[in-house]
């Protein structure tokens, strides 16, 4: 076909313009290698600000864009000012790896802080341990630290501590036979696999394993297959709206066995989706919700108050308790970048050393072998009352 | 005839020299090696679209499923190697077969429906697979994901640089090509061109028609189950979002934008589509929370403006500018 | 392998088509009903009838795009109307179409490359590996589609698109395609329709030509001329039967047919 010769031809030249067009951008940057002492600190953010995660990446970009105008407008980290640069993943593993390989070797940034979510963080793990990077991540699941990466820390409250919180609470109440609920998400699976993990451990018996899809609108009939287990109390496991539905179908049943949440429903949200309902749900959560309530002797309150006030007063909305990873993840970096300065290897070590510090999720202690370095006393457990978050007594 | 063989493969003399150029950029520090990353997720994209460009635009079958088969050959990899320890490249053909087959017994019912009909089963497929990912837990580790997926190996090397995967990926996606050019410049790629044609008239002619969309529906799967192979031992890490009705719809953007008269569109789509999800939100600077919007507007300028697709739109201004210049190109009838 | 088609043309010496008692029913609307006749090795015949006689159903019936209700079809000793449309291409059977179905994104010669199907066998790995026996068929190919252009005259137009070509060329180039896959027995689906008096002309000389070498021709066709001027045999069929068998002259002269047509075509001959 002749007439195809020259448009293939130029089709060529396209895609080769296009290629060229891609690359152009290129010239230039040669990465941070210097570093000059006016020059600020480049910290790299990978949050999911749209896309599935953007819930979640949302807060957490406000609240890291937030401290850092309070951190440069105090002057910065040792008379340096933060430059951060924010990347959206979209909640997708191939953008975040490329958000990752943007910021580290286009940019030259001397820490990342996020992903919000876990997939993207898994996916970038590797890489950034490569490239010798440290990363504080801001999503949950145990596998980020466990086994250690050591060039990877995270914030988040993860579903162990959680798992462990909630199995406390149940002995302390006489309960040892539950039953366990979970949503077939990537949080509700890794929910159950730490509450079969650590439940026998804890001596408690889940008398019956259920599970729900994100989208079902009744659970009656796992409810009514848990009536008859004998369970003591319904541990549930997922992220709304699922909860929310079984909170209400609970009702509908009149079963009066206490329920507890877990802290992926520790948000307003799931009180406005379960109405009346939701009243005398018990569920461990971070201390930010019950802030005001804290005793004036618990070393976060402080933290808490000052957090939320700015938040509030920024984006005219209260901080969740994704907006509180944002807050720990830049914070702990700022804080090893003080001691360390722009020494991405010492900024590791320095952020493997971190004890004492508060942060909104908990009091840190990272170690080589724990690099989440909260504790399942980072959760408080609250109750609904009168919609809304009440504290209970430790 | 003759003059367009020569030239599909001097364009692809062409583009192996054009590919040759980053590293030597990076090397002397005109571009950053950031860059290159980008390129191995395009040299991926590419063999997936490549394939899509033979089911779609010269076979004349739609797929909105195939997503499923670049999970299916990630999963297939990521799986061989972490649980069952199976040597390297073993698992990448493994993926290929695995995928091939599996479009083969889904291909050979849904086939026969067309149009519509062939869109919906097909999104239902891609549906299907990202559900068995996402659920069946003792196998695939469910929505969690698989980590530490080995790097692939040539010989002792690992390819542990982005430098290393980016020869081997285009190599291979350049291979793809080559074979995807092959097909269609033979017996087999004017059968599919003549049934996409008029599938009574290539039967008139004895091909066997539901045979050939069944055989260009399992090499398009095989295409992508070797991407999402390749893309498993990159990223070292999958999971089911990666793999799902976002991504199908993404390929078919990919060959639609590139254009469906030459098997280049699929380069340029793959080129295009990856290179404005890397950089559309770094190029509007202050205004990157709309780049969702701008990506939008432009799939609709583009399907406006120029419907052929890019490689097409190209072709027919080039058309024209030729027949500015003295030749004439139809028969007055 | 290529281009020789293991034929039994010595050992059978019944007509080249043959069908039989060929019913078929469109919802209440018996379509063709029980129409008998065939085709002998070497013959041009010509299956007439006014609008919506059912001859195109016929030809649909035979080229299998269609089933029959009931009926018979044999090409030699071959049962075509259980057979899928592609097989029957493999027994020499091709066709053209009243409403021309070229590949329109391909090139003319193309067009005419895939009328070799039949007779070429490179499947997709040895397309893949370019391996000598593909690329000899491929040669094979080109040379017998081009072949079959110069036949028809469109030899000067093998690298344009098939779409490109005037109504007329287009349904010459079907021709070609049909011819391409040396079909034992060609059928011609209107030949004429749409076609000006100088392009009819020219499809005549075409299809006496072919007769000349010995092609066994069917065709179904409008233009009384052309039919009486290049057919051996004519079947006139009306309302879904057959109402006479013969030669053009005898056929011209029957009473039944007369009628059906209301004279006029028939007398203007």
């Amino acid at each position: 076909m002749k007439r195809n010769r020259f448009g293939v031809f130029c089709s060529t030249a396209l895609s080769v313009a296009i290629l060229a067009l891609a690359l152009s951008g290129c010239s230039g940057d040669k990465g941070a290698k210097k570093e000059e002492s006016a020059e600020p600190y480049k910290i790299g953010a990978i949050f999911s600000v749209t896309g599935r995660g953007a819930p979640i990446g949302q807060p957490e970009r406000e609240t890291a864009e937030l401290m850092r105008d309070q951190i440069n407008a105090a002057g910065g980290i040792n008379g340096r000012m933060i430059e951060l640069i924010v990347e959206d993943d979209e909640g997708d593993e191939t953008k975040a790896m490329m958000a990752a390989k943007k910021l580290i070797e286009k940019d030259g940034v001397i820490a990342i802080i996020g992903p919000s979510l876990s997939g993207p963080t898994l996916a970038i793990s590797q890489y950034v341990a490569e490239a010798q990077v440290p990363m504080v991540a801001c999503a949950a699941s145990v596998k980020i630290v466990d086994p250690v990466n050591p060039w990877v820390f995270q914030v988040a409250l993860t579903d162990r501590h959680s798992v462990n919180k909630i199995l406390t609470y149940l002995t302390s109440q006489g309960i040892n036979k539950i039953a366990f609920i979970n949503d077939s998400n990537a949080y509700g699976v890794s929910g159950k696999a730490e509450m079969t993990a650590l439940a026998p451990k804890k001596g408690v018996e889940v008398v019956a394993w259920e599970a729900f899809g994100g989208e079902d609108t009744d659970m009656t009939p796992q409810l009514t297959r848990v009536k008859a287990s004998g369970a003591e109390a319904i541990v549930v496991w997922g992220t709304n709206p699922g909860p929310a539905v079984i909170t209400r179908n609970m009702k509908q049943l009149k079963m009066t066995i206490p329920l507890v949440q877990s802290h992926g429903v520790a948000n307003m949200k799931y009180i406005e989706l379960s109405g009346d309902s939701s009243e005398g749900v018990v569920l461990p959560a971070g201390r930010l919700i019950v802030a005001n309530q804290l005793p004036d002797s618990d070393p976060q309150k402080q933290i808490l108050l000052d957090y939320t006030k700015a938040f509030t007063e920024k984006y005219n909305k209260p901080p969740d308790h994704y907006g509180g990873h944002g807050y720990d993840a830049i914070m702990l970096t700022a804080k090893a970048v003080e001691k360390a300065g722009a020494d991405r290897s010492l900024i590791r070590e320095t952020l493997e050393k971190t004890t004492g510090f508060i942060g909104t999720d908990g009091i840190f202690n990272i170690t080589p072998e724990d690099h989440n370095g909260l504790s399942e006393d980072s959760f408080v457990m609250v109750r609904v009352e009168n919609g809304q978050w009440k504290l209970l007594d430790q | 005839m003759k003059s367009l063989l020569k030239n599909d493969y001097g364009i692809l003399v062409a583009l192996m020299f054009v590919l040759a150029a980053p590293p030597i950029l990076v090397k002397f520090g005109a571009m950053n090696s950031y860059y290159i990353s980008i390129l191995i997720f395009m040299a991926l994209n590419t063999m997936i679209a490549v394939g899509l460009n033979l089911l779609v635009c010269h076979a004349g079958q739609i797929s909105l499923g195939h997503a499923a088969f670049y999970g299916i050959g990630a999963y297939t990899s990521a799986i061989l190697t972490v649980v069952y320890g199976c040597p390297l490249w073993v698992d990448v053909i493994a993926a290929m077969v695995l995928s091939g087959v599996i479009a083969y017994l889904v291909g050979a019912p849904t086939l026969k429906l067309k149009g519509h009909y062939l869109a919906v089963a097909t999104m239902g497929l891609g549906i299907i697979a990202f559900i068995v990912m996402n659920e069946w837990h003792s196998v695939t580790e469910g929505p969690s994901g698989i980590v530490g997926i080995p790097r692939l190996k040539i010989f002792e090397t690992v390819m542990r640089t982005d430098m290393q995967v980016y020869y081997l990926y285009w190599a291979i996606a350049l291979i793809v090509i080559l074979v995807a050019i092959n097909i269609l410049n033979s017996r087999v790629g004017r059968a599919l061109r003549a049934l996409h044609g008029s599938e009574t008239a290539a039967a008139a002619m004895g091909v066997n028609v539901n045979s050939y969309k069944l055989k260009v529906f399992v090499i398009s799967a095989v295409f992508a189950g070797l991407a999402g192979s390749l893309y498993a031992h990159y990223m070292t890490f999958i999971s089911p979002p990666s793999f799902g009705l976002q991504f199908s719809i993404m390929l078919v953007l990919m060959i639609i934008v590139g254009g469906a008269e030459t098997i280049w569109g699929a380069l340029i789509g793959a080129v295009l589509i990856t290179s404005m999800r890397a950089f559309l939100g770094e190029a509007l600077g202050a205004y990157k929370d709309y780049d969702v919007i701008v990506y939008g507007l432009v799939m609709m300028v583009v399907m406006i403006f120029i419907p052929a697709g890019l490689a097409g739109g190209v072709s027919i201004i080039a058309r024209k500018l030729k027949r500015g210049s003295a030749q004439p190109e139809e028969i007055g009838a | 392998m290529a281009f020789a088609r293991g034929s039994d043309k010595q050992t059978f010496d019944g007509p080249l088509l043959n069908v039989r008692n060929l019913t078929i029913r469109f919802g209440g609307l018996i379509a063709v009903n029980d129409v008998s006749f065939s085709v002998r090795s070497g013959c041009v015949k010509a299956i007439i009838g006014p609008n919506g006689a059912g001859k195109t159903t016929i030809f649909n019936l035979i080229s299998g795009i269609y089933k029959p209700a009931s009926g018979e079809i044999f090409l030699r000793n071959h049962r075509l109307d259980k057979m899928p449309m592609h097989m029957m291409a493999e027994l020499g059977l091709s066709r053209t179409f009243q409403n021309v179905q070229l590949f329109h994104n391909m090139s003319v010669l193309e067009n005419a490359m895939v009328g070799c199907h039949t007779r070429t066998r490179a499947d997709l790995l040895p397309s893949i590996l370019r391996t000598p026996g593909m690329r000899r068929e491929e040669r094979e190919s080109r040379e017998c589609a081009m072949e079959n252009l110069e036949k028809v005259g469109l030899a000067g137009f093998a690298d344009l698109p098939a779409g490109s070509l005037p109504f007329g060329k287009q349904r010459v180039l079907e021709i070609a395609r049909a011819l391409a896959s040396d079909p034992e027995l060609l059928l011609l689906d209107e030949p004429a329709a749409g076609l000006n008096t100088t392009e009819t002309g020219e499809v005549g000389e075409i299809i006496t030509s072919l007769k000349e070498k010995g092609m066994t021709i069917l065709l179904v066709e409008h233009d009384m001329s052309l039919v009486m001027n290049i057919s051996d045999e004519v079947v006139v069929v009306d309302y879904g039967k057959k109402i006479a068998e013969g030669t053009p002259t005898e056929v011209q002269n029957d009473a039944k047919v007369v009628s059906a047509y209301l004279g006029a075509d028939l007398e203007a001959v």
